[in-house]
């Protein structure tokens, strides 16, 4: 590592942070909940779909109609299948069978994906996982063969590398990943990491202090560079960085074991004892008491199905990517069946289920995430917008006036179900809601609710000046002629 | 042919020097380690056992005693299994000599370690037991007598592990350290076991036992002083124990591997009072604040620095420690990434452990033991499995070592679930050879064959003022320039005891310069000038 290249600007200001979203699984549940978040609000803030007073006998809503991913005909054919139930608990899993499967649905994708990089380093990572190291080893070195510019794969291996104590290969994988300007502050903590597993502790107290410097929050960084300094002999430098470790909240049982043998080396022993009671204080009780509680291998079993949950829930983001839509589902699925109650997993699959027009079983799947998930308000508005698309108002109304409850302070929600009550042509609910919002502060929504109860009890005058209002507040908005 | 299969694999491999023969058979050691199981994994069973080595009769050629188990819950035998104590006759044969001796011990044992605690010119032996321990008198005639009750260190029916005798205030009386290992119940594991599925029960699911400490009153008796010496102050699952003065302070201090908790190191404070330190030193995990399940420990000066390094040996995929002494106040650096020194060993769970110059070239190799506890480990953990080789890592003189196993020759490709280590000339031709414990196979002996250039030197010390086994004396060698460091050790690797003669390899030179010995109790060295080199030497106190 030149010292050029530690000095370069890291793209990224939260360094701490994003080295621990850089799990392609974090990632996918951030991007999947983000996506459902704005879906659901869109639904919320659009213009109202004002029924006429000669309405049709078909409700008609701006709920079902402002859902992108709902409006207009589907991408995909419906699948003509039986419905899949959401488990209502996890699968019993045998492990070595699982274990099978795990490692079969790596080998699946990477036939299906030979060229496709996250494809190689999913398959990869899950081959480690599984100690199939030769496997990973390959899948790994095949994935960077592509030279995918996406520094997470090059930081993967360069770990996978250095956990099996082969620390010159990750330096020169995380050296030419630099090279190409393909870098994270991870990925220089790693290198950092791969010099000191390689006994090169002046190089690896230079870039980890460099990052230190750089990402100042950056726990890991602190903590890299105390236990080196410490090696290096320089105990008061290896302490500060030690305590500044702490202070960011890395776990101190890891941390403090390293920074009282530093603090007694400088001979400060009152002070390294205090720190030794404060490292017992944090310890755990050794045995477990209980014997219905975990014991460590009953830890290792839920590890092993957290994982394969994330294998299939990412392999089916892999099939969607690409357009092996037959593929999605059932991955999904298979992930539930492990994990029936992974909320990114469940709005993955909802957000699918709609995409190919499969609404019934998506509202089963908003059921089961308002269920796990009752403070997001994201999930009532998704599952009323479906109701509405399936002409169920009662579940739809059902659904916003459960949300209303539990959200007693939330605008969008009371404007939601304000409207669910206009397309029932029961205007003076909706109005006495909505004036409920209302009194909290103006809002053009709220407005155009109003404007039509009073078109649907025939007070002209006042539904244009709601309207009137609306369209102050809000001059783009569209007001009924 | 597979000779040659194996020559042909190594033609890769840089070439070494290291080379064994497997002479368990001409040696006549028929030893097959019996956990006395039925397959529950019962944490007993699954630990294995240590082997210790020892001159019983004052031959000058060392014998060799076999830990073995006993039965557990659901098992019976026709013929109790026993530990088993082969008289060496020379020549690298062994005759079995359990039942004249006396030590056909059936408790079930896990350690040993060996000592003349009574300076009575004979060496004497205690087992660790899962149960009470036992201390054997030895005769003088060829026998030996159970004193365990008269001696007080049965140290009720705890769970034993590594042993070592050491003198704790340089009295001249050889007192006894006793590592315990936890609290294990065949209930609890009953209960817990079908929760634990594919692992059995494991340390962490059963409370550890303090560690005793037993000082000897100089007429046949000890003291159980674990609590006001400080020992029971602390607490962990103990399993290998090494004792040695690391600090320089003239006092012999006490390193223990735990099983998944931070080491204990006792340090003395010259009185034979003990505080734990193993946080402050650096010693109680690795370098990454990580503690891991220790085993095996020993001791020697790997750097050449005059200072005693640590080497732990971990559970699988946990890297093995070599704690780097780094100043005379004794504190340690954990520098096996750097060492490259258990890189190869770590896809497999590690046990015993050796710190030997095998050939003779000046600087500490090392002997690891390997095998995972579960016969159907691959099916689980594919990158190890129940029987796998164990391993030599060569030290390359530049404080890298390198794994020459493959060049060492077919007795090291041998695979088996190997548990505890031990490390003597057995056949006196100066060279360290080795015994190894496995389970469900035979034990081994592998004849160190080293056919170089390099010289060697052996000294037996023998104590008058201090304990006649002399543990605790100190030895600088001043070699071609430079001072080579060793010290007289008991107890050590994982739950076992060799190295009562000191080998010291000292490359291609012609004489020793000087050498001095520093006894526990005395100020002034013994020093000796222009030695001959290639020589076995006693030297009295």
């Amino acid at each position: 590592m030149k010292k050029g290249n530690a000095k370069k600007q890291l793209p990224i200001k939260d360094a701490d942070s994003i080295y621990r979203w850089q799990s392609p699984f974090f990632l996918l549940g951030v991007a999947v909940l983000a996506a459902a978040t704005i879906i659901g609000i869109v639904v919320l803030l659009t213009p109202l779909n004002v029924p006429d007073v000669e309405m049709d006998s078909e409700p008609r809503l701006g709920l079902e109609q402002t859902d992108p991913s709902i409006a207009g005909a589907s991408p995909f054919e419906a699948s003509v299948q039986a419905w899949w139930k959401i488990p209502a608990e996890p699968e019993v899993v045998q492990m070595e069978s699982l274990k099978v499967e795990m490692l079969n649905q790596a080998k699946l994708l990477e036939e299906q994906y030979p060229k496709n990089s996250k494809a190689l380093d999913l398959c990869a990572s899950v081959s480690y996982d599984l100690n199939q190291l030769e496997v990973a080893d390959r899948l790994w070195k095949a994935c960077l063969a592509l030279n995918p510019p996406t520094a997470e794969y090059y930081l993967s291996y360069a770990e996978f590398l250095s956990a099996n104590e082969r620390p010159e290969e990750a330096i020169r994988v995380l050296e030419g990943a630099h090279s190409q300007k393909i870098e994270t502050a991870g990925s220089y903590l790693q290198l950092a990491k791969a010099y000191e597993g390689n006994g090169d502790l002046s190089k690896a107290a230079e870039l980890a202090t460099e990052v230190t410097k750089r990402f100042p929050e950056f726990a890991e960084s602190w903590f890299l560079a105390g236990r080196v300094l410490n090696q290096l002999g320089k105990h008061a430098d290896s302490e500060s960085c030690l305590r500044r470790a702490m202070e960011l909240k890395h776990s101190g049982l890891e941390v403090l074991p390293v920074l009282i043998s530093v603090v007694a080396r400088q001979g400060k022993r009152d002070q390294a004892n205090e720190l030794r009671e404060q490292l017992s204080r944090l310890e755990k009780p050794v045995v477990i008491e209980n014997t219905q509680q975990q014991a460590f291998q009953t830890k290792f079993e839920n590890s092993l199905r957290d994982r394969a949950a994330r294998l299939f829930l990412f392999s089916s983001t892999i099939n969607r990517d690409a357009w092996n839509i037959s593929a999605v589902c059932p991955l999904v699925q298979r992930s539930l069946e492990l994990k029936p109650y992974d909320s990114s997993a469940l709005v993955f699959l909802a957000e699918q289920y709609v995409a190919e027009n499969r609404v019934g079983e998506a509202i089963e799947v908003y059921k089961r995430l308002i269920d796990i998930q009752p403070e997001n308000i994201v999930h009532f508005t998704n599952l009323a917008g479906l109701a509405f698309r399936q002409r169920d108002l009662a579940l739809a109304e059902s659904t916003l006036a459960t949300g209303t409850q539990k959200h007693p302070d939330n605008d969008i929600l009371k404007i939601a179900l304000a409207k669910t009550w206009i397309s029932q042509r029961r205007p003076l609910e909706a109005r006495s809601l909505i004036k409920s919002v209302l009194m909290k502060g103006q809002n053009a929504e709220a407005y155009m609710v109003l404007g039509a109860s009073y078109q649907l009890t025939g007070d002209t005058n006042e539904s244009k000046a709601a309207f009137e209002r609306a369209q102050q507040l809000a001059p783009n908005q569209r007001i009924p002629k | 042919m597979f000779c040659l299969v194996w020559a042909l694999a190594l033609c890769d491999d840089p070439p070494s020097v290291i080379s064994f023969n497997d002479a368990t058979e001409k040696s006549q050691i028929a030893f097959r380690y019996e956990n006395g199981g039925t397959d529950q994994y019962y944490l007993v069973e699954i630990v294995g056992a240590g082997v210790c080595l020892f001159d019983a009769d004052g031959d000058g050629l060392i014998d060799v005693y076999m830990v073995n188990g006993a039965a557990l819950p659901g098992r019976a035998f026709d013929a109790p299994p026993s530990d088993r104590f082969f008289l060496n006759r020379g020549g690298l044969k062994f005759q079995d000599q359990t039942e004249p001796s006396g030590l056909k011990e059936h408790n079930y044992g896990v350690g040993a370690t060996a000592a003349d605690f009574d300076n009575d010119g004979f060496v004497d032996l205690y087992i660790s037991n899962f149960g009470p321990k036992v201390l054997m008198h030895n005769n003088g005639d060829g026998t030996f007598s159970d004193i365990t009750a008269v001696a007080g260190v049965a140290d009720g029916d705890k769970f034993g592990a590594g042993v070592t005798f050491l003198d704790i205030d340089n009295d001249g009386n050889l007192d006894l350290f006793v590592g315990n290992y936890l609290d294990f119940d065949f209930k609890r594991h009953d209960e817990l076991a079908p929760k634990s599925i594919p692992y059995p029960p494991g340390p962490r699911d059963f409370r550890p036992t303090p560690d005793s400490l037993f000082y000897n009153n100089g007429d046949g008796t000890f003291s159980d002083i674990s609590d006001s010496s400080g020992v029971r102050k602390a607490v962990g699952p103990s399993m290998g124990v090494v004792a040695a003065d690391f600090d320089k302070d003239g006092d012999v201090d006490i390193f223990v591997g735990c099983d998944g908790e931070p080491n204990l190191y006792y340090q003395n404070d010259g009185t034979g009072k003990f505080t734990e330190e193993a946080l402050l030193v650096g010693v109680a995990t690795d370098l990454r604040g990580r503690a891991n399940g220790s085993m095996g420990v020993d001791t020697a000066d790997i750097n050449g620095d005059g200072l005693l390094d640590l080497a732990v040996t971990n559970y699988m995929d946990q890297l093995m420690e070599v704690f780097r002494n780094s100043s005379p106040g004794g504190f340690f650096d954990d520098v096996s990434s750097s060492m490259k020194f258990g890189k190869d060993v770590k896809p497999h769970v590690n046990w015993g452990v050796g710190l030997i110059d095998f050939d003779f070239d000046g600087d500490t190799d090392a002997y690891i033991c390997n095998g995972h506890f579960l016969k159907h480990a691959k099916s689980i953990e594919p990158n190890t499995d129940y029987a796998v080789p164990n391993c030599i890592m060569e030290n390359l003189g530049n404080k890298v070592f390198r794994n020459a196993s493959r060049q060492a020759g077919p007795a090291l490709q041998h695979s088996a679930s190997s548990r505890g280590g031990g490390f003597d000339d057995l056949d006196n031709d100066g060279d360290v050879d080795v015994v190894v414990v496995n389970c469900d196979t035979n034990s081994q002996v592998l004849e160190n064959t080293y056919s170089g250039e390099n010289k060697w030197l052996q000294l037996k010390l023998v104590g008058r003022k201090c304990n006649r086994s002399a543990v605790g004396a100190k030895v600088v060698l001043s070699v071609g320039g430079r001072e080579m460091f060793l010290e007289q050790l008991n107890g050590r690797g994982y739950q076992s005891y060799f190295g009562s003669v000191l080998t010291a390899g000292l490359g291609n030179i012609e004489k020793i310069e000087k050498i001095q010995i520093y006894w526990p109790n005395s100020q002034v060295p013994t020093t000796l000038f222009d030695v001959r080199v290639n020589q076995k030497m006693i030297v009295l106190e």
